[in-house]
Parts: structure tokens; sequence; C-alpha cells
């Protein structure tokens, strides 16, 4: 069994994001005398930030336990993901820059209703999702286009010696 | 996702208030403002300025203070809804844009609508019948729209409109519509007229979208994954639809960002020699005369829309294509 969890470093920048964004809104929603539409959008942002602060809060909060049978999560945020029931697996990357740098992956695995999400910045996420995807492999899961290139960028290959049709036991 | 978002909006923010004191700096870059053009113009037109009442509109619209406090009265306003007031209408900002921001919008969408419904077949059809004679005709066709001056083809839709369907020059509408209610003739005037401008502001774009698109979905169709389709025996539409396609739109969806903005600040050429009652014209008279907060507010309202924009088609292509593309980063 290994443990996985977000270093406490890693969270400082997503605080103080979230702070950065709900802060300023909320003030401005509080003490100024704004439009309609200004509130509105400010209102928005506002919501925005503060559940993007929970969700932080939440996963720093949650630890992860990957087994040979299945993937735990235990803490604030708590589901269990079979490896032999997983139906679908998504790996996208972000990045907020035009060169496409400094951005982070994110994994998604599913199983029926469980859903859990871990983004690179989880200690072991090259780990996570080498095994996700073999499991996904073995299930005979359909990968989509993106999900091949990011697992190719990670260095995980999937390609297996190719299958030559046999007749009469013989190869073609 | 939500972490794309909330990176995404922090660094947007930050963006809007940095162009808002760009913005703030260069209209006050001028000597004087707009209340010592008026008193220039007045002098040179030999008509005696009533300067106790204009020190008083100074004192009372802040231009006696600071810039900065300036700066923050105006930002501060734009976050209440207060535009500012026009000192060349006698009017708020909000009241003198109404009409004419309404029918901005409806030209830039129905042109954003046009350039994209022209482009798109086109594109996909030249791509595919890659140097056919119709395809010759149709880069052809597209590279004249490229090089063709937007304000001499309005010119000459607008004899062509003039001569041929009888459309009134200039103007959305007919004149007897100018300033009136909204009615259902006056609607009809406009769609009587509005094809005239969307064909002339559309058609640069159009044609350079209908070069892209073909060029990138050419490069799409020469890779591997496709002849490996075709090979295994996928009907020609679904190889086109399936990936190529798709890949081919990212494109489209970049240029979200810089289609807003262009589309409204390009125009401001043609709705002058159209005599559009658009905002263009509006902003360069603004711009002439110092008119400080009607001008901020459409540069505030340009930047907002670049800002948004830039925005929209961010996230869509993050949403459609989150891939790591190893090579951005490296130098060619």
């Amino acid at each position: 069994m290994t443990r996985y969890a977000y270093p406490t470093s890693a969270m400082y920048g997503d605080y103080l994001r979230a702070a950065a964004g709900f802060v300023p809104t909320a003030a401005i929603l509080v003490i100024m005398p704004i439009g309609v539409v200004a509130a509105t959008v400010l209102s928005g942002f506002a919501a925005l930030f503060a559940v993007f602060g929970v969700r932080t809060i939440l996963r720093h909060g949650t630890r992860f336990e990957m087994t040979k049978s299945a993937l735990r999560a235990s803490g604030l945020r708590r589901a269990s993901i079979t490896w032999g029931k997983l139906d679908r697996m998504t790996l996208a990357y972000y990045s907020t820059r035009r060169d496409r740098r400094d951005g982070w992956m994110q994994l998604e695995l599913r199983s029926g209703r469980t859903k859990v999400k871990l983004d690179s910045r989880i200690e072991g996420f090259a780990e996570l999702v080498d095994k996700s995807a073999r499991t996904a492999h073995s299930c005979g899961l359909t990968l989509n286009a993106t999900t091949l290139a990011n697992l190719a960028a990670l260095g995980v290959s999937l390609h297996t010696e190719p299958r030559i049709p046999h007749v009469g036991g013989h190869p073609v | 996702m939500l972490s794309y978002l909330v990176h995404r909006i922090l660094i947007m923010i930050p963006t809007l208030i940095a162009i808002s004191i760009v913005i703030f700096t260069i209209i006050n870059l001028p000597q004087g403002n707009y209340f010592t053009t008026y008193i220039a113009e007045l002098q040179e037109s030999g008509e005696p300025a009533d300067l106790a009442k204009i020190h008083f509109l100074e004192a009372e619209y802040g231009f006696d203070r600071p810039l900065w406090e300036q700066y923050v009265y105006w930002a501060g306003g734009l976050l209440r809804g207060d535009l500012g007031y026009s000192f060349t209408y006698n009017l708020p900002v909000t009241k003198v844009v109404g009409d004419r921001l309404f029918l901005t919008f409806l030209v830039s969408f129905t042109t954003i609508i046009f350039t994209y419904l022209v482009a798109f077949p086109i594109g996909v059809y030249s791509a595919t019948h890659q140097y056919s004679w119709t395809d010759h005709c149709l880069t052809l066709l597209g590279f004249l729209g490229l090089a063709t001056p937007s304000f001499l083809l309005a010119l000459v839709l607008l004899y062509l409109a003039n001569v041929y369907f009888g459309i009134s020059i200039g103007g959305l509408m007919d004149p007897q519509y100018v300033d009136q209610p909204w009615t259902w003739n006056k609607t009809l005037s406009v769609l009587a007229h509005i094809w005239i401008p969307v064909i002339v502001i559309g058609t640069a774009g159009t044609a350079s979208m209908i070069r892209r698109l073909r060029a990138n979905l050419l490069d799409e169709l020469q890779k591997q994954y496709v002849v490996t389709a075709r090979a295994k025996g996928l009907s020609p539409l679904k190889v086109l639809f399936k990936y190529p396609l798709r890949m081919a739109l990212n494109p489209f969806i970049s240029d979200i960002g810089s289609l807003l903005p262009h589309v409204i600040s390009g125009a401001a050429i043609v709705s002058v020699v159209m005599s559009l009652p658009t905002t263009g014209p509006m902003l360069l008279e603004a711009l002439r005369s110092q008119d400080m907060y009607l001008a901020g507010s459409f540069l505030m309202f340009m930047a907002f829309l670049t800002v948004i924009g830039v925005f929209v088609s961010d996230f869509a292509l993050a949403v459609l294509d989150p891939r790591i593309r190893l090579q951005a980063g490296r130098r060619r």
C-alpha cells in the first residue's frame, strides 16, 4: 500500500489565489455602492473564489491510499475506486501561459458514480498516472487522443507488442 | 477546470486594472483637457467664453484635482455603472452611447456570424478539393477580399445598392427612422441596410479565416492518422469530421479573442465612410475633442471585450484540447 497527499507547500499558492480573489471582490461588494451588472459579475467571482477556497481545503485534507485492488481517498473527502471497475480515465494538461509552459496536469478517474480528481502537485503523481493508465489499458478502456498524448508526454507508453493474427497456429 | 478558471480570472483582473490606468494616462497625455480645447475653439471663432462657468465645471468634475484622484473617481464610477459625463453632448455617457451601442453590437455580431458562415464551408471545401479549379477561384476571391481596402468596397457597394436596389446611401436605416422609436418598419429598414456594412466589414476577416482554415485542415489531412483511417475504410466524411476538422477549428476558437474588439474598432473608418450610427465615429470625435469620459468609456469597453474574448477563447481551447505541446516552448 502506498500513501499520497498534497504537500502543504504546494497548497499555499491556491490558498493565496482564493484569498486574493475573494477578499477584494467581497470587500467591493460590501463597501462600495455599485451597479447591478457589476454587482452580479463580482458576486459570481466571489462565489467562484469561495468555492475554490473550500475545494483547496478539502483537497489539502484528503489522503489517498493506493493498493493493488483500489485507490481510496480518506480524510475530508472519502471515495474509493476499485481498479477492476475503472470505467473512465482522462488526463488533461492546463496552462495559462501563451507558450503553454508551467502548467499542471489533472487526472480524473471514474468508477460508476464515484469520481476522483488529482492534480500533478500531489506527491507521486507520475506513479498514480502510470498505475491508472495500465489498469485502464488492461480493462480495455478507450482513452481519448488528449489523454494518450499527455501520457506519452509523461513517458507512459501503453503500446504492447503488435498482435499478429494466427491462422492455423502459424504466424502470418 | 475550476483551477484553470481561477488562475485565468486572477490574471484577467489585474490586466483590466492595468489597462484602465494606461487608458486614463493616454487620454490625459495631451496638454489641457476638454475645457481648454473648448475655450481655444471659442477664441478661434471669436465667441466669448464664460470662464467662470468653465472653472466651475472643472472643479465640479474634478479636473483641478491630482491625476490619481481623477483616476480613482473615474474607475469607481465604472464599477458603479456610471460611465461619466460627455461634455460634448452635455449628457451622461450612458445616454449618449445608448442606441449606438445596440446598433454597434448588431452590426458586429452579424458580421461575426457572416464571417463564420461564409469562411467555414469555403475553407473546408478548398482544403478537401485542393488545386481544383473551384479551389483556385475561391483562393483568388480570398486574396481579392484580403487586398481590397474596406472603405473602397464600402463606396462600391453603396453605389451598387443605391442604383440596383434603391437603398438610401449611408446610414443603417432610411433617414425618416433616425432618432425615432423602434417600430416594425424601422426594423425592416435596418435589415435592408445592414447587409452592406456586414459585407464590407466582414470581407477581410472572412478571407483571412478561409486561408487559415484551409491551411490548417490541409496540414491535418496529410497526417498519418488520417491516412490510417482512410486505409481502414472509414467514409471520407467521417474521416474529415472525426478529428482533422476538430483540430483545424482551433484557430477559429482562438480568433474569438481578437475578433470582438477588431470588429468594433476596425469598423470605425467604414462607419465614417458609410455614415453608420455606430460607436466608431463617436470614439474618433471623443478622442479628437478630449471628451475624456466618453473616450475613456469606449476604450475601456474595447479593452474589456478584448480581455473577455481572449478569456473565452483560452477557456474554450482548454476545454476542447487540453494537451501538452512539447514543442511549444522550443525556439525555432
